[in-house]
């Protein structure tokens, strides 16, 4: 075993991430503010539908519980904001704290049933848990403002007012890119391994001093409340809300559309649900005007779900990080691979787009 | 005083006695081999002291406190660390990981202090990374800390796993069949091993073990278990030549079809 | 509250336990043989009735040979779902399985709706049943939903005795209880895998297909756009049937979904608090039934054992 093998060191490799990290977060933060208004918003829906499919990745990604609810507990987080921000005047960091508070009883509920339950039972029962939710505090019209719904307004912190789509789509990039580092310091702890030791073995975990319960328990609690901050955000950014998408997420399929995002762009990372939202929501914006096709797109992803989840087990994530690695062993020839992966994409995309109008 | 010790267990599946008023010590620091043919009851003995199966009547204690009735996440807190004869590690993570997701006993931080990195989880961290490098050096892993185990032969996992649970700094060992399936030269530096484990970490190590040679010279006392029973106990020397013992070896293809069966 | 008002309910009631019924038997037959939670059972069903719907608005093909073939074409989906993506899952995999499962309905469902050209809203679909209304002692109902009742019976006293006498139906009951021994045995699993696959999905079409015409009387039935989605309005009540038998007795299913069907009507006639909440009671009837682990008592730890590994 004396042979070396010579790599780079860990520290020069953060540098090198750290730097295509950042190039790629400047272009998200600069592109659609130079595009217009509406790119803006369409990138404040996406760092919003992020933040929410991060709560799937604590719960389904590290632990491996499939919870069908996030638009539950977002649901929460959405008419918290409705009440607290434009009713009350709170101010909307205070309005989020509240709603991640809010979610806690119900994440217990829920989850002391649901912690008795695997797999596939507990995805019926979340998705149980969800429709009675729906049927309950959604239909109490003194919460959600009934068939008409609740005004949200954006909030206006010392000078700056974010009720303009650009200065509210910051706001939106910030609050992601926080709470995706925030997960991704949980990941490297002790309660992140814990749940990932619970997702591939119970048995296992119990036996290293894991209390797989409680490890369950916190990761409902977690997400819960991740979602319902996503909640807050998805409130300010409509401006006006009504209950039906959070009543029944499943009938009005975008609970699916957030479990399949959140798988296509990788259900183990916490850039997954962000990439997978910027995947889908770029596509639906871009054929907006052309139903069919918009359909089309979402058999196409539906296929693409499937096929990620049968080979592709870190999604999209996966697939950048296993082309950065070939781009660093042959800068050349890997350059050029994933140029053309990238060129050919555009170009379908775009034939599409000329095709559609 | 006896650090692990078992009173008059019981347990029957269906009509099958799995195990039959088996009273066992073990003393701190001690190494103890339990031996017997297939289907004796030996994985099942290791399945009720460490809470994966529920005695039908009889108590394990450890420091002389009951724990029969806890939970097996609460045993392996108070130092009861355990391999499995099939061996069961995290496939989707790395050897360090392995060894860090062991860690949990030692570690306090909590989810608010991780997420917003809190010197108190820098410190969990560090920790926990001083204690993985050590066990590396000590079971001589350190060339595979970034393998994942689906890489790794089958004795090499063995090893692993070995370093897995010695990360839980347990205070008694029980290794099922540590020596299966790895090759006899790493068998033969299985015995000098388990006995530094136990130097270093003083734990008392309960040892299952079908490569005789191995668990005869390893082991400072041995059980015998046949039909769920103790049918031996003592020295090695006093145990191998016991009747009872040689009978149930030399009767054991009749017995182990029975147990098949 | 007259006896006639209590019968029209219950029988409306009863129309609505058939179609549960008839979602119920697929879940559970296809869950026995392949163990797989067919969460895409009711987009399955739906791309039947889009193929009716196509056919019938061209004016083309009759209603009811349309019917026919909208159920041939469910029947037809189920088995490709199987042999293209479902064969290829290990079972022990359950949150892969479900997500699968969620991934095929999303694709069946979008299917749908790109070969109804996105037309949003409601879309009113030619009925292929009478939409007259029978009187029976004082109840009155839509001949319809007669229909649906005596369909439902009446496929359920075809397929059990089948399932329990005939050589395929033995031999698909020998696949669900251990699927080695019938391998061993000389049954071909896989070709027992696709054709329950096949029974299950038709009788989703066939249930979608009996919903439409319930809707809209004498001008045919309204296929509204909650019906075009993945998880459709009644498949948590077919699966809170099938959960009765815990996805394993089918005999059991029926017996839940006739209580699931009848008691979310009849509990219309409760007092407001109770008739208001009745789809809440519902989810607690199905929470309830998960956490008893129905199952239990249908199988034996070994059959359990197989469907989860």
């Amino acid at each position: 075993m004396s042979t070396k093998v010579i790599t780079l060191t860990p520290t020069t490799q953060h540098a090198r991430r750290g730097t295509a990290l950042a190039v790629a977060l400047a272009a998200a933060a600069v592109g659609p503010l130079l595009l217009s208004d509406f790119a803006s918003f369409i990138g404040a829906r996406i760092a919003v539908t992020a933040i929410i499919g991060l709560s799937v990745i604590v719960v389904t990604g590290y632990t491996g519980q499939l919870s069908l609810m996030p638009y539950t507990f977002a649901g929460i987080g959405v008419f918290v904001a409705a009440h607290t921000i434009t009713g009350w005047g709170w101010p909307f960091w205070f309005a989020a704290a509240f709603a991640a508070a809010l979610s806690v009883p119900l994440s217990l509920l829920v989850g002391l049933v649901a912690v008795r339950l695997r797999g596939f039972y507990f995805a019926i029962a979340t998705l149980t848990f969800a429709s009675a939710v729906g049927a309950t505090l959604f239909e109490w019209d003194a919460f959600t403002g009934g068939q008409k719904g609740l005004p949200v307004s954006r909030p206006v912190i010392g000078p700056i007012d974010f009720a303009g789509d650009r200065a509210y789509y910051l706001l939106c990039l910030v609050t992601v890119l926080l709470l995706v580092w925030m997960v991704m310091g949980l990941q490297d702890s002790r309660i992140g391994r814990a749940m990932t030791a619970v997702r591939e073995n119970e048995t296992a975990a119990a036996t290293l001093g894991i209390n797989v319960m409680k490890t369950k328990l916190v990761a409902f609690m977690v997400s819960g409340m991740i979602a319902a901050i996503g909640g807050v955000f998805h409130g300010m950014l409509l401006q006006h809300v009504t209950r039906t998408p959070y009543q029944t997420p499943f009938v009005e399929a975008v609970g699916v559309t957030l479990v399949i995002l959140v798988v296509v762009g990788g259900m183990r990372s916490p850039w997954g649900p962000f990439i997978g939202a910027a995947i889908i929501y770029v596509q639906l914006e871009v054929f907006r005007t052309a139903l069919f096709l918009q359909y089309f797109i979402a058999a196409v992803t539906a296929v693409a779900f499937v096929v990620v989840l049968l080979r592709l087990p870190d999604g999209l994530v996966g697939l950048i990080k296993h082309e950065a690695a070939a781009v660093r062993r042959a800068p050349l020839r890997g350059g050029v691979r994933v140029a053309l992966i990238i060129a050919v994409n555009v170009v379908v995309l775009y034939g599409i787009w000329r095709l559609s109008r | 005083m006896s650090l692990l010790r078992t009173e008059g267990l019981d347990l029957r599946f269906g009509g099958v006695v799995a195990l039959d008023d088996v009273s066992i010590s073990i003393d701190e620091g001690e190494i103890v081999g339990l031996l017997g043919p297939n289907g004796a009851g030996k994985s099942t003995l290791f399945n009720v002291l460490s809470g994966l199966l529920a005695p039908a009547s009889g108590s394990v204690l450890l420091s002389e406190r009951d724990i029969s009735r806890a939970l097996p996440y609460e045993r392996a807190l108070a130092g009861l660390g355990r391999t499995f004869q099939h061996i069961k590690l995290f496939p989707g993570h790395t050897v360090e990981e392995n060894l860090l997701i062991a860690q949990h006993r030692h570690l306090r931080s909590s989810v608010l202090a991780a997420m917003l990195r809190l010197p108190s989880w820098r410190r969990d961290e560090a920790e926990a990374r001083d204690r993985v490098d050590a066990v590396l050096e000590l079971i001589d892993l350190e060339r595979y800390r970034h393998h994942r185990p689906g890489e790794l032969s089958y004795g090499t996992l063995r090893f692993v796993e070995l370093a897995v649970v010695l990360s839980l700094q347990p205070r008694v060992l029980l290794l099922d069949e540590p020596a299966s399936g790895i090759a006899q030269r790493e068998a033969e530096a299985l015995g000098p091993l388990l006995r530094e484990i136990r130097d270093v970490l003083g734990c008392a190590i309960f040892l299952i073990e079908h490569d005789m040679p191995l668990l005869l010279s390893v082991s400072e006392r041995v059980y015998a278990l046949d039909f769920g029973k103790v049918i031996a106990h003592g020295t090695p020397e006093e145990v191998t030549a016991d009747d009872h013992v040689l009978s149930s070896y030399l009767g054991r293809t009749r017995r182990t079809d029975v147990a098949a069966n | 509250m007259s006896a006639s008002v209590v019968a029209q309910i219950a029988l409306i009631g009863l129309a609505k336990s058939g179609v549960i019924a008839m979602l119920a038997v697929g879940i559970v037959l296809i869950y026995r043989t392949t163990g797989v939670v067919n969460l895409a059972h009711w987009a399955i069903g739906l791309v039947g009735v889009v193929v009716y719907v196509l056919l019938t608005g061209v004016d083309v093909v009759p209603p009811l040979p349309a019917a026919a073939v909208g159920l041939a074409v469910s029947a037809l989906a189920g088995l490709l779902a199987q042999r293209l993506v479902f064969s290829r899952i290990h079972r022990g995999q359950v949150v892969t399985m479900i997500l699968v499962a969620l991934g095929v309905g999303s694709f069946f469902a979008a299917v749908s709706q790109m070969l109804l050209r996105g037309q949003r809203g409601e879309i009113i679909v030619t009925p292929f049943l009478p939409g007259s209304t029978v009187d029976i002692a004082g109840a009155v109902i839509l001949a319809s939903e007669l229909i649906t009742i005596l369909v439902a019976v009446a496929a359920c006293a075809v397929l059990l005795p089948w399932l329990k006498r005939s050589r395929s139906g033995r031999a698909l009951r020998a696949v669900a209880q251990n699927r080695e021994a019938a391998q061993l045995a000389g049954i071909d699993a896989a070709r027992y895998a696709e054709l329950a696959w096949v029974i299950g999905s038709g009788l989703a079409g066939l249930a979608l297909l009996l919903l439409i015409p319930h809707s809209a009387g004498e001008q045919g039935g309204v296929l509204s756009v909650v019906h075009l989605v993945p998880l459709g309005s009644l498949l948590i009540p077919a699966f809170g049937a099938a959960l009765v038998g815990g996805l394993i007795s089918l005999p059991a299913a029926l017996a839940g979904s006739l209580i699931f069907g009848l008691v979310q009507e009849l509990l219309i006639l409760a007092p407001p608090p109770i008739s208001d909440q009745r789809e809440v009671l519902a989810f607690v009837v199905i929470t309830v039934l998960l956490l008893l682990r129905t199952e239990r008592f249908f199988a034996s730890n070994a059959e359990l054992e197989a469907l989860r590994s």
